[in-house]
């Protein structure tokens, strides 16, 4: 075999007899090292294929991060509160800058930047580095036609609020990275936000990208589409806007809910902010304090402490009261009432909102019976506003504060009478005088009308939910005549009245407790107003709430004449008109919706 | 032959091929065609980089292709006894061009080496040819003067002469790599052509000493040394190249990353389409691409030494035996040094390495050993089996 391979038979001997067996030595000794060198690749190639390829991957592979486009927002009908474009996103690659100085100048005067920054940064050492993300179309257009070398482009999505400070602080915002910061874009993140995509980028030893990843925008995020009414939205925002600059208060909030179904059509916070350019406000503004934060609702507490009453029978419509002329000692605890009353009507005592009389009307009540009411109200659990498909609750509810009933005292039992004493979020409110308006039922308010996914297919829809019957349909037959006493002549809450329709309401006034001082302060105020109109077959519920007002302080004066030009205002545009024709009423779109009824 | 297709090679090829050793030509041309493929591979990113266009280093390659197959074929033609004769001229004209490269203006500089001289469009390495030089000179001293080497003074030093004067050019070029390579092939050469063993042995350690002051004499090459035992030590200076070539390696796996898929190329790994073109394919055919083309270069040196063993007088022998341990130990070095087992040279890999010299050169020695193998082919034997015993002209095959 050697001989034949070799071709050992057929050659004359050469004249060195040790020719032949050294050349196969060398042969030999080559064979060897060929082994070696195949060893070698098997211990390299297959042995530490692993760590070395790893090692080799991590060299030139980066990773960019790009998300889908995150869902919109829509409002009832349809259209979009928020929603994500297409934009550029300039970086450079400062090693491939030949002219950093000229670049950066080009740069600054394309993009309105700092030049000296920019200049630093086209000079450093990086990679990488942001010029600037999500420029305008213009502004992109004039970086591409500069044709800079080292400059590239990247798609990303931008956020953007057409309505700019419209609900902002209901919608809240995203920051540059398309996460949820605040309000329904923070809540709703995981359900608005794209795929995340990764795409790897493998980078030559020189820093530049050479693509090799999926090219394909992963999907893109559900949306979701309230039951915002942008018409009233916007007149809500407005007219508490205005009352907010009159009085100069510190803010303002408003609800509207649309009485039969519970759908909140308005949700108003003054002052509110662009969320398209948040960073230029400020952070106090970010919140919806309507759903955020608790606060002591006041007078407005007495129609429901009237209501549990009531409906326990220890007191009748035409049950009298003594109102100790204006002072009142309870234990420990001395109860003012702003005017001196005497003997008064049930019927009064909401009417004039005497807290003497609401505190004995609630000291009827057993403590737990007292409670349970106040409970079933809805005070003191969340609401449940935010609700994931899963039924998982969103982040961003407060459920406010409901004493628990081992610290119940008859001093905590009186003043929670009268609406103090206890923190309830306005919205919570605004549901629990809705029972009134729906003859009993607490209805789930609703924001968030469906869900729907990327290819937007409804994926829940949050339809009108009864919570539990609170109470009976005399019983709010009876509050309902109570509240419309409060906006008749003679009524705290006169000015409330909207030309055309029947009103029920009912004013607060409570003083902001002062942390620092431990009590309640004599000149800082929160000015309230809750009612439903029209009166008998109520379409809205509102509430309005002016905190600290600067001119005038009682909910009567400050915050009933801001409810009487939301509901003049909205009820046209949901068709349902003034008795005795419009006045001081806009124009209505002959298409209004009907109320409760969505339409595209 | 390969006995079931007998009857398909005697009318098809038998016929064509002359005489020439059918097995080297495939071997040589498949090393040609993987050579071709890999330098269009690795070269791309710098192609493109350097010159706006991916394709210059392949058509620059195929076109000293084209020179190197002219004169591979020239190679063939002429009877390899020839170059016996030539042997004086071609020793002062390598002389002369050994000395013309060194002076600035008329050598051309590459990574601070001076290596090259320009000739219109090609650039030629001289020292590329010098290796066949000085082979066909040993091959001639063994074959003039048979028994000589055995002796040190009369026989081994004469050589090493000749020898000294042209490494000590090259030297100062400098190309140590091509020096290391040269000495040994040669010595190899007087072993098999009857040096004796401590001879050799004493020489190869005199040559150690006179490598080891060359390492010492040039901080870069003393770094290559360090690096080569700790390249993880200094990972992004000196052992910055044996790793990216590990990496490219070690990505391979059993199968690669998929041909032009290299990511080591990406201007990673220095000198991935000359030096350390084995890497590439490496990473890019993986172990069985490497298995492949090792597979491939043993065939290659098969045929080499069974030419020489097969040879019917000495000098054919020794410069068929010359010229393949040439390959053989440049292939060697070069895959020992990519895979980090030796410190880095500067050798390329016969065929694989892009670089024109080294191509035609290599085309030319392989034509020369085709020649020296060559048997006269039955066709032209007279047909008189019977009358007259072929004692001169051997059996074909």
């Amino acid at each position: 075999m050697a001989r034949l391979l070799l071709n050992l038979d057929r050659s004359v001997p050469a004249r060195f007899r040790g020719f032949r067996p050294r050349v196969v030595m060398v042969i030999a000794l080559f064979v060897l090292a060929g082994l070696g060198l195949a060893g070698r690749a098997l211990q390299l190639q297959v042995f530490q294929h692993e760590r070395l390829s790893k090692l080799a991957e991590r060299q030139s592979r980066r990773l960019i991060r790009i998300d889908g486009k995150r869902g919109d927002i829509l409002d009832r009908n349809g259209n979009r509160l928020a929603a994500s474009i297409k934009t550029d996103s300039f970086y450079a690659h400062p090693a491939r800058i030949e002219q950093p100085a000229l670049t950066a100048f080009r740069l600054s005067r394309a993009l309105n930047l700092p030049q000296g920054a920019l200049e630093k940064k086209l000079g450093s050492k990086r990679g990488f580095v942001w010029i600037k993300r999500q420029v305008t179309p213009l502004e992109s257009s004039t970086v591409r036609a500069l044709k800079l070398p080292g400059v590239n482009a990247l798609r990303e999505y931008r956020r953007i609020y057409p309505g700019r400070g419209l609900a902002a602080p209901l919608l809240g915002f995203t920051g540059i990275d398309a996460e949820g910061l605040e309000g329904l874009e923070y809540a709703y993140n995981s359900h608005l936000k794209g795929a995340e995509g990764v795409r790897v980028v493998h980078r030559d030893a020189l820093g530049r990208s050479v693509l090799r990843g999926d090219r394909a925008f992963p999907g893109g995020g559900g949306s979701i589409r309230t039951t915002l009414h942008p018409a009233i939205q916007n007149l809500t925002e407005a007219e508490l806007s205005r009352a907010v600059t009159e009085t100069g208060a510190a803010m303002g909030v408003a609800v509207v809910l649309h009485a039969p179904s519970g759908q909140i059509l308005a949700m108003a916070n003054v002052p509110g902010f662009n969320p398209n350019v948040y960073r230029d406000y400020d952070k106090s503004t970010y919140f919806n304090q309507a759903v955020t934060n608790g606060f002591e609702p006041g007078s407005t507490m007495k129609v429901l402490t009237a209501a549990a009453a009531l409906e326990e029978g220890v007191v009748k419509a035409d049950t009298l009261f003594y109102c100790e002329n204006g002072q009142w000692r309870h234990y420990d605890s001395i109860i003012h009432d702003t005017k001196p009353h005497g003997w008064l009507g049930l019927n009064g005592v909401i009417r004039v909102s005497s807290n003497i009389c609401a505190a004995k009307i609630g000291l009827l009540l057993p403590p737990g019976v007292f409670r349970g009411y106040l409970s079933r109200y809805g005070f003191g659990t969340r609401i449940g506003l935010f609700v994931a498909p899963d039924g998982r609750r969103l982040a961003g509810e407060a459920e406010g504060y409901l004493l628990p009933g081992k610290k119940w005292t008859p001093v905590d039992h009186a003043a929670m009478s009268f609406g103090h004493g206890v923190l309830v979020s306005p919205l919570q409110m605004a549901a629990a005088i809705n029972i009134i308006a729906t003859g009993g039922l607490l209805l789930k308010p609703v924001l968030v009308m469906e869900m729907l996914d990327s290819n937007g297919r409804v994926i829940q829809k949050n339809t009108r939910t009864v919570v539990r019957r609170v109470l009976s349909e005399q019983t709010t037959a009876i509050v309902r005549d109570l509240m419309k006493a409060v906006v008749g002549p003679d009524g705290t809450g006169r000015r409330g009245a909207v030309p055309g329709y029947q009103v029920a309401g009912k004013t607060g006034t409570t003083e902001v407790y002062d942390i620092k001082a431990r009590g309640y302060s004599k000149t800082r105020h929160i000015a309230s107003f809750v009612g439903f109109v029209p009166a008998d077959n109520p379409v809205l519920t509102i509430l309005v709430m002016v905190v600290e007002p600067q001119k005038g302080r009682y909910g009567g004066v400050v915050a009933a004449p801001v409810f009487s030009r939301i509901a003049a205002r909205a009820l046209p545009l949901l068709g349902v008109w003034p008795a005795k024709g419009p006045r001081r009423v806009p124009i209505a779109p002959k298409n209004a919706p009907k109320p409760g009824v969505a339409s595209r | 032959m390969i006995k079931p297709f007998n009857f398909l090679y005697r009318k098809l090829i038998e016929p064509h091929h002359q005489g020439y050793d059918l097995i080297l030509v495939g071997a040589t041309a498949l090393l040609v065609l993987s050579g071709v493929m890999m330098i269009y591979s690795a070269s791309t990113p710098i192609s493109d980089r350097f010159h706006g266009s991916s394709l210059i280093f392949l058509r620059n390659h195929m076109a000293h292709l084209m020179v190197g197959l002219a004169a591979m074929w020239a190679a063939m033609r002429v009877p390899y006894g020839r170059w016996q004769q030539w042997l004086p001229l071609a020793l002062l004209a390598m002389f002369l061009l050994l000395i013309l490269v060194l002076i600035p203006g008329i050598g051309h500089q590459v990574n601070g080496a001076r290596r090259w001289l320009r000739l219109g469009m090609f650039n030629v390495q001289p020292a590329e040819a010098l290796k066949l030089i000085l082979i066909v000179y040993v091959a001639s001293y063994l074959n003039r003067k048979p028994g000589r080497v055995a002796q040190f003074l009369r026989g081994v030093l004469p050589n090493f002469a000749v020898m000294g004067l042209f490494l000590t050019l090259v030297v100062m070029q400098p190309d140590f790599g091509t020096m290391v390579l040269i000495a040994l092939t040669l010595l190899l050469m007087i072993f098999v052509g009857g040096g004796r063993p401590e001879h050799i042995l004493y020489s190869l350690l005199g040559f150690c000493t006179l490598g080891a002051l060359l390492v010492l004499s040039q901080t870069y090459r003393m770094r290559r040394i360090l690096a080569f035992l700790d390249p993880w030590g200094d990972r992004l200076d000196s052992g910055f190249q044996i790793i990216q070539s590990y990496l490219a390696f070690g990505s391979g796996g059993w199968g690669g990353v998929g041909l032009g898929d290299s990511r080591q190329k990406m201007f990673f790994l220095p000198d991935a389409h000359t030096d350390f073109i084995f890497s590439i394919l490496g990473e890019e055919l993986g172990f069985a691409g490497v298995m492949t083309a090792l597979l491939l270069f043993s065939t290659f040196l098969w045929r080499g030494y069974r030419i020489s063993l097969g040879a019917r007088e000495d000098f054919g022998r020794y410069l068929a035996y010359g010229i393949t341990t040439l390959f053989a130990l440049q292939i060697v070095l070069n895959l020992a040094v990519v895979m980090g087992l030796m410190p880095t040279k500067g050798l390329p890999l016969p065929f694989l390495s892009f670089g024109g010299s080294s191509l035609v050169m290599s085309l030319f020695m392989v034509g020369i050993l085709l020649n020296i193998g060559r048997r006269v082919p039955p066709a032209v034997r007279p047909r008189t089996r019977e009358t007259s015993a072929p004692s001169t002209a051997p059996a074909g095959g």
